[in-house]
C-alpha cells in the first residue's frame, strides 16, 4: 500500500512542478496573458503539491476525502513552514511571514470554483459568476491574490513554494 | 529614463519599503543570448530575511500598475558574496548579468 501512495505522491509532485512551470511561463510573457489564467496554474500547482504531501502521509488518493478542493488553506502553510527557515530571522519575522503565507494560501484556494465558502466568495479563475444583476467574468476581475503576491513576503512565498515543489519531487523520486 | 527603467526603479523603491531586510537591489541586464529579456525587468535582491536556496528566478507578470513582466532573483547576503566570488553554485542564468545597484530611497531607510 505504501508504494502505491508513494507513486501517487510522486505523480502529484511532478504535476505540481509542471503546473508551476506553466504559471511562470505565463507570468513572463508579453503581451501579457489574462491574470485569471496565470492564477489558475498557480492554484493548480499549490493543490497538487498539497495532495502529494497528503498521499505521502498515507491518505488514499482515491478516497472522497482526498478529492475535495479545500486542502490548500489547511495544509499549504504547514508545508511551506518547513521551507522557510530564515537564518537571520527573529521569531517576530517568522510569525509575520507565516501569517502572510496563510492568508495567501486562503486566497489561492478561493481561486478554485469549488471553494466558494458556501457561495459567500463566488469569484474564481474559471467560471463567470453573478453579483447582483451583473455577470462577472474571471477575465475582467481584479483578484486579491495578485495584490498579496506583490506585497510583503509575496516574493518569499513564491520562492518557498518553488522550493517546496522541488523538494517534494526529489523526495518522492528518491524514496 | 525609459518607461521600463522607471518601472524598475519604482518597483525597487517599493520593495525597499516593504522588506526591511533588503540590503541592496541590483538591476539585471540581459546578455546577448537573453534577447527575450529585453522585454522583461530583471532585479537581483539581496535580502537578509530570506531563505538560502541558490539562484531561483521568479517571474511576476504584468499588472495595470506595472506593465512590464519582472524577473526577480533573491539571495541572502552570503549567497551574494558567493556569487561575486565566482562560486559556480550561485551563478546567474546565462541570459542575465549584474547591472547597477538601485539605491535605497531616503524614505525607506
Amino acid at each position: 500500500m505504501r508504494s502505491k501512495f508513494q507513486a501517487w505522491a510522486r505523480a502529484f509532485a511532478r504535476q505540481a512542478e509542471a503546473d508551476w512551470n506553466i504559471y511562470q511561463q505565463l507570468e513572463s510573457e508579453t503581451p501579457s496573458k489574462p491574470i485569471c489564467h496565470r492564477l489558475l496554474f498557480l492554484q493548480m500547482s499549490c493543490e497538487k503539491l498539497v495532495k502529494s504531501h497528503l498521499a505521502l502521509g498515507g491518505m488514499d488518493p482515491e478516497s472522497n476525502k482526498f478529492r475535495v478542493h479545500t486542502w490548500i488553506k489547511r495544509r499549504l502553510g504547514e508545508i511551506l513552514k518547513n521551507c522557510v527557515v530564515i537564518p537571520s530571522g527573529s521569531h517576530q519575522l517568522q510569525r509575520s511571514v507565516m501569517k502572510n503565507f496563510k492568508h495567501l494560501a486562503q486566497e489561492i484556494e478561493r481561486l478554485n470554483p469549488a471553494a466558494d465558502d458556501n457561495k459567500q466568495r463566488p469569484e474564481n479563475c474559471e467560471y463567470p459568476w453573478s453579483s447582483g444583476d451583473q455577470i462577472i467574468l474571471p477575465l475582467e476581475h481584479a483578484f486579491s491574490a495578485v495584490d498579496l503576491l506583490d506585497k510583503q513576503h509575496g516574493l518569499l512565498f513564491k520562492k518557498a513554494l518553488k522550493k517546496a515543489i522541488d523538494d517534494q519531487v526529489r523526495t518522492t523520486t528518491t524514496e | 529614463m525609459t518607461d521600463k527603467e522607471k518601472q524598475a526603479v519604482e518597483l525597487a523603491h517599493r520593495h525597499y519599503v516593504l522588506e526591511e531586510g533588503l540590503e541592496a537591489i541590483y538591476q539585471l541586464v540581459p546578455t546577448a543570448i537573453g534577447l527575450e529579456g529585453a522585454k522583461t525587468i530583471g532585479l537581483l535582491e539581496v535580502n537578509k530575511d530570506t531563505i538560502p536556496s541558490g539562484v531561483v528566478p521568479l517571474f511576476f507578470g504584468p499588472t495595470k500598475t506595472y506593465p512590464f513582466p519582472t524577473l526577480i532573483i533573491e539571495m541572502t547576503p552570503d549567497e551574494f558574496a558567493q556569487m561575486k566570488s565566482g562560486d559556480e553554485l550561485v551563478r546567474l542564468p546565462p541570459e542575465w548579468k549584474l547591472g547597477d545597484v538601485i539605491e535605497k530611497p531616503a524614505h525607506a531607510k
